[in-house]
């Protein structure tokens, strides 16, 4: 639709006058160009203001337009492509390097503040180079991760967790070439395994899709990934079982689903690397005030939880592991995110509701498409 | 370029990065600013306040722009032919190779460098020598065609007589000589980057190079690349105090052949400089200020401004708003403005005929006759013509002997109508500030000023075509939004300006002496008082910082300077008045509707240093309140 008609389309619906008009239409166009119209889910031609027009236009009265409008200007956080290409860019350099730099610093028993001696240290391009980073999904966006650090090798980025065993001999083999080259000897058995263990993902909010207990059967990609370095796996060779270190990062998470999956995934690892570390850290953390509470936002989840912008057909078996029936989100997540690829369904309904896939009226202002689709 | 949601907010010159678009956006009015001179004759240094459109001025003598300028000579022909009158397009190409620099705060930190001055001295002319033939070396590759050709391709035969420079022996080719002055901008860099710092620097003792960059001595295919060439060196506020002496020395005694354009903001000016008025002109240099030049050229200026907001209107994603003046509503109809003007109107004028009429049997007779004689109520004539007598009246009553014998329809004079309107619309609550005749003024000379308000009428004529309401801003609507400009001038000073605080007081001192003069009752200095007039001898003795001088008077040098620098004040040239020299002080004109002062570059009032001093530290206080004070 064309930019001006959906303006104009939005000013009646919302009923502004002029000087509101003027005070609110260089903010959402700004936004709009900025971020919201590259929404990868919006249907061809549509952009954010004729989507805001149409989300808007489904509640009942102006207060509750009002009400929605407010949650949109004041509420909703939106990652764009360039913002996680950002947490991308930084969290091998940011979170990842220092862990590494504090561990040589602790081998060659010097302060962890002499950078540029530990940096040029064996000990530290030996532990750089025994570091293993696996995508948990394609929103790891390992492909970008490469490029932004070209002093990593190809050979430790691997764009999935699920390695088979070939790839697994060859990442193997690679890393003994390169270790050759940093010793000027051939690597000890021992050395020649990978000591830390960096699994990637984009986003989570429950963290659920990564471990979870599903009738006394843990399950999950975090779970899957145990399974193959346990004895026996196809990862457990490359494994460096002694001084094992596995960091869990996500580029967005909330606080909750950081601390739940590094306790539960502790009791995993320790069972099968009984002297392993780990942690699940975030580039950009999701604090509790991110969430909508009943407190602060009492007005915007009276229309969340409203019938009237509710549609059963949300309800499916995925949304069935989690708490509630959907409507704040999946296990009842009461996010106000979006990413630019997709909304995460954590986020409450009213943002994602897709009314071609739910078969209902109710629609989301950047409407989801479904990994978990009843298959048609 | 795709569509702006607000045309107006486009700023700054430099931030656009296609030439096509810049010179879609430039009007080209603006180029009457340029005197018979601009080409030929001393160094022309063209100062303004910031956005006075220093920049952009010089971009378009740049290679780029003229030939965006050149391809677009049928879609915008206006300017083709405007650059075609000054020479700077002839046969279908660009005639004047313009060599722009824009000087970096980078420069600057030269002169920080812990050395002798007189070494400083020669890196600096050293950094700017190497500046200027890259750039020099670049625009002779563009333009000489549409498309840069190579620099090898150019051939630089020297400075008349002279075998070499330097190195550098002549003829030799543009890539030799951008080669040579990269080596030398790069050894600075290194030596500048070396600790500690190298006992011995690149010099050069002058800018001598510059007589090899004129676009006679070089030649691409045989020919030169352009009839003539301008070097452009633009913010030189940007350099250090005495690099800037240096640059101007060396402009100002060496007569290159090149034309040379220099542009600085008024706050580079140190104080002696800048209150400097009425000394002789520098016959080294041509100055031209910007806001000066277009405040003496209003009707050219107007249409500039005019050309400006059609060009940048045409941008707008609005497609509904063909044009910017014409939606500016002009004239109060009552007969469509219905509801609160009607009311006020009606109201008011009941009010003054009580009250004119009650007092004086005299004056209630020609008030009568006057209401008698085809008066319309909701007609502005009318209500002028009854306020102009109202004004009369008055005049008449304060003379020792008053006879009122003036006609019910004589002739208003045109001050008395000018004080009349500006009354009654006060009075009234009617809007004065209106209309693309009054927003031309009230941007002061300044372009940026100007776009700055267009843009927030821009924005409210916007949301009302959106809204389908309407297609224009009513009177009222632009008189509104001036209004709150002028009050955000004035909050937001402490944002940009030194000594904020005390240029402030002496601000709101100086509108609300105006205000108290403008409107007594009898309008003595119709159509009213818009600046205040310091005698040359006292403005002479804040000009000269001597050793005697008092703090107080220090600070208000200060203040003052502070204020012309951000174009708050305008300084005339010394006027005589009653046997005496005056420097008269006025406000610019987006502060005056915060004192509901009109527009006009008329009356002042006289006032002393002492006066301004008491105003910075005490504020202003009207007649009344100083009688009270008794």
């Amino acid at each position: 639709m064309n930019e001006q008609l959906a303006t104009e389309l939005l000013v009646c619906i919302m009923e502004w006058d002029d000087s509101r008009v003027a005070q609110e239409r260089p903010y959402l166009e700004a936004l709009a160009e900025y971020k919201y119209n590259e929404y990868q889910q919006f249907s061809p031609g549509m952009r954010f203001i004729e989507s805001l027009a149409t989300w808007l236009k489904q509640f009942g009265s102006s207060d509750e337009r009002d009400i929605a409008y407010s949650f949109v200007k004041n509420r909703l956080i939106f990652f764009s492509a360039a913002e996680i290409a950002h947490f991308v860019s930084i969290s091998y350099p940011d979170l990842i390097r220092p862990k590494l730099i504090h561990r040589a610093a602790s081998i060659l028993g010097v302060p962890a503040t002499d950078i540029v001696h530990i940096t040029n240290s064996q000990v530290f391009r030996m532990l750089q180079r025994q570091c293993l980073f696996l995508g948990l999904s394609d929103g790891a966006r390992l492909d970008v991760f490469r490029r932004f650090n070209p002093q990593l090798s190809h050979d430790q980025v691997y764009r999935t967790h699920e390695v088979s065993e070939g790839r697994a001999q060859g990442l193997q083999t690679d890393l003994r070439g390169d270790l050759k080259n940093i010793l000027d000897r051939e690597p000890k058995p021992d050395e020649a395994r990978f000591s830390t263990v960096v699994l990637i993902d984009d986003f989570t909010a429950s963290g659920k899709s990564f471990l979870r207990d599903d009738g006394g059967v843990k399950k999950g990609k975090l779970q899957k990934w145990l399974e193959s370095v346990r004895e026996g796996g196809d990862l457990e060779p490359l494994i460096r079982a002694d001084t094992l270190h596995v960091c869990v990062l996500f580029y967005v998470a909330t606080s909750d689903a950081i601390h739940r999956l590094a306790d539960e995934f502790a009791s995993g690892l320790l069972e099968i690397f009984p002297k392993a570390t780990h942690d699940v850290i975030a580039v950009q953390t999701l604090v509790d005030a991110s969430h909508l509470s009943p407190g602060g936002d009492t007005e915007f989840l009276a229309l969340v939880d409203s019938d009237a912008y509710y549609s059963p057909a949300v309800y499916d078996a995925h949304m069935a592991k989690g708490k509630g029936d959907g409507r704040r989100g999946f296990d009842e997540g009461l996010l106000p995110v979006v990413l630019t690829h997709n909304t995460p369904n954590n986020s409450v309904l009213l943002l994602w509701a897709n009314p071609i896939e739910l078969g209902s009226e109710v629609r989301g202002l950047f409407p989801r498409v479904s990994r978990h689709r009843a298959n048609q | 370029m795709s569509d702006l949601r607000n045309p107006f907010r486009l700023r700054a010159a430099n931030r656009l990065e296609r030439d096509d678009t810049f010179v879609s956006l430039f009007a080209p009015g603006i180029l009457n600013v340029l005197d018979k001179e601009a080409f030929r004759g001393p160094p022309h240094v063209f100062r303004s306040a910031p956005g006075g459109g220093k920049t952009s001025l010089l971009r378009l003598f740049t290679p780029a722009a003229l030939w965006a300028a050149t391809r677009r000579k049928d879609v915008d022909p206006d300017l083709y032919q405007s650059l075609k009158a000054i020479g700077a397009i002839q046969d279908g190409r660009p005639a004047i190779h313009g060599v722009m620099l824009a000087v970096g705060r980078d420069m600057a930190t030269l002169d920080d460098l812990p050395i002798e001055r007189a070494t400083r001295r020669r890196l600096f002319l050293a950094m700017a020598t190497a500046k200027l033939v890259i750039e020099a070396t670049r625009s002779a590759a563009s333009v000489c065609a549409p498309e840069p050709v190579p620099l090898a391709q150019l051939q630089c035969l020297g400075p008349d007589s002279v075998s070499s420079i330097g190195e550098i022996e002549f003829p030799c080719t543009a890539e030799r000589l951008f080669n040579w002055a990269s080596a030398q901008e790069t050894a600075i860099g290194d030596a500048l980057d070396t600790y500690p710092l190298p006992s011995t620097f690149p010099g050069q003792d002058s800018l001598a190079i510059v007589r090899s960059l004129d676009a006679s001595r070089i030649l691409f295919d045989g020919q030169p690349v352009a009839k003539r060439t301008v070097i452009m060196i633009d913010d030189l506020q940007n350099l250090a105090s005495a690099q800037r002496r240096t640059l101007l020395e060396d402009f100002s005694t060496a007569r290159y052949q090149a034309t040379i354009w220099l542009t600085e903001r008024l706050a580079a000016l140190d104080e002696q400089e800048l209150l400097d008025v009425g000394a002789l002109p520098d016959r080294d240099f041509s100055t031209v200020v910007l806001e000066e030049t277009w405040i003496s050229k209003k009707a050219a200026y107007r249409q500039a401004l005019s050309d400006i907001a059609s060009r940048r209107t045409k941008l707008s994603t609005v497609a509904s708003i063909p044009d910017f003046a014409p939606c500016l509503e002009d004239r109060l109809n009552f007969r469509v403005d219905k509801g609160k003007h009607r009311r006020l109107v009606d109201s008011w004028t009941q009010w003054y005929y009580d009250r004119l009429a009650g007092n004086d049997q005299r004056a209630k007779t020609v008030v009568t006759a006057l209401l008698g004689v085809g008066f319309v109520v909701d007609d502005w004539e009318s209500l002028i013509k009854l306020r102009s007598t109202a004004i009369l009246v008055e005049r008449e009553r304060v003379k020792s002997q008053s006879t009122f014998e003036f006609a019910a329809d004589a002739n208003i004079d045109s001050d008395v109508r000018g004080a009349a309107e500006l009354f009654l619309c006060r009075e009234a609550g009617l809007p004065f500030y209106c209309g693309f005749e009054k927003i031309a003024i009230l941007s002061s000379g300044n372009i940026e000023q100007f776009l700055g308000l267009a843009g927030d009428m821009f924005e409210r004529l916007a949301a009302k075509v959106l809204s389908r309401r309407a297609s224009n801003l009513t009177v009222s609507e632009q008189d509104s939004l001036v209004r709150v400009v002028a009050a955000r001038r004035l909050d937001e000073l402490s944002q940009y300006v030194v000594h904020a605080a005390d240029v402030k007081r002496i601000l709101l001192a100086i509108g609300r002496a105006c205000e108290e003069r403008t409107y007594l009752p009898n309008a003595p200095y119709s159509p009213g008082v818009t600046g205040v007039g310091l005698r040359l001898s006292e403005w002479n003795r804040l000009r000269s910082a001597s050793a005697s001088m008092t703090e107080t008077n220090k600070l208000l040098r200060s203040v003052i300077h502070s204020a012309i620098s951000h174009n708050l004040i305008e300084i005339s040239q010394p006027q005589r008045c009653k046997g005496d020299d005056w420097i008269i002080v006025r406000l610019n004109r987006i502060l005056c509707p915060y004192f509901h002062l009109p527009l006009h570059r008329g009356q002042w009032r006289p006032a002393s240093l002492r006066d301004l001093v008491t105003w910075i530290e005490q504020g202003y206080r009207t007649t009344q309140q100083q009688i009270v004070d008794v």
